[in-house]
């Protein structure tokens, strides 16, 4: 709980930081790169610490297939929820109101 | 963006199985927590200097948010039915869709809960990136072209989006926003909560 209120907290005082403070039309190039030197190091942290992992690596095939299994579900479960949502909204099948 | 990802998870994975010693892979943990601090706030600056999420959504009309909060929905319900059949939990299912295909963000928040869940959320967010996108034409065809936003996850606000543009209609680009922004905020809000960080 603490971690997700230190990331939700910071998120958002960078929001406001950025709507309140900031220009809107200048294109702040930085930021952008310090994203990809954040995500470079976190990305090689997390990297290190599963193939550091012996079970992970005996495991690969098993975690694969579980990836696999639930990326089907998760997309079928989106698709539908969608679809119905659609219907209900009465919106055609191109994104348009339809009439009654 | 992709390549060099690849690169450093590989990097990372061979010099954690081979080099590095323990105390340095104990260390990370600290390492996470202050880089994934950084990402955040920049992640929100970012977000804020590109203008308000509230102005978009009134422009199209507050229902628009029942679409998001659909590919929410039948996400975890349908992942919390999978683990029936595979070797994790309910929960840990759900934290690792929660992902919505941010595969350099979820697998990173996930770390400290367990290795393990970390490499099951990298592989399947990347495979939800790459399998959304592969079938939106198909689902722009049989199915619907709202539906295609749903696919690849919160990368439908940015990287998806031309191509989503180019499969449906100029109609689709506002839903496919609205989408991948709500999908973007939930994922450091639901991918720790289930895992209860």
């Amino acid at each position: 709980m603490n971690q997700l209120i230190l990331y939700l907290g910071l998120a958002f005082i960078g929001y406001i930081i950025g709507n309140k403070l900031l220009k809107k039309d200048k294109n702040y190039k930085w930021i952008v790169k310090v994203q990809m030197v954040a995500v470079a190091i976190l990305i090689f942290a997390m990297g290190a610490r599963i193939g550091a992992d012996e079970k992970i690596i005996a495991g690969i095939g098993s975690i694969g297939l579980t990836s696999f299994i639930l990326t089907i579900f998760s997309i079928t479960g989106s698709v539908l929820m969608v679809f119905i949502l659609r219907k209900f909204l009465k919106t055609d099948k191109r994104g348009m109101k339809t009439n009654g | 963006m992709g390549r060099i990802i690849f690169i450093f998870v590989a990097a990372g994975m061979f010099s954690g199985h081979y080099f590095l010693p323990d105390v340095c892979i104990d260390a990370s943990g600290t390492v996470l927590v202050i880089g994934l601090s950084v990402l955040l706030f920049f992640v929100g600056l970012e977000m804020g200097i590109e203008g308000s999420v509230v102005k978009m959504v009134k422009q199209a009309g507050y229902k628009i948010i029942l679409y998001p909060l659909a590919v929410i929905f039948g996400t975890l319900t349908f992942s919390a039915m999978a683990s029936i059949f595979l070797p994790i939990t309910a929960r840990e299912a759900m934290a690792v869709t929660s992902g919505f295909g941010w595969y350099t963000l979820a697998p990173v928040i996930l770390m400290d809960y367990s290795a393990k869940i970390s490499a099951i959320s990298f592989m399947h967010n990347v495979m939800r990136e790459f399998m959304g996108l592969l079938l939106i034409p198909a689902v722009a065809k049989y199915i619907g072209h709202i539906e295609t936003a749903s696919l690849p996850g919160a990368g439908v606000m940015d990287v998806f989006l031309p191509i989503i543009e180019k499969s449906t209609s100029k109609n689709i680009v506002i839903y496919s926003f609205v989408i991948g922004i709500i999908l973007s905020i939930s994922v450091p809000i639901l991918v720790p909560l289930f895992v209860g960080l």
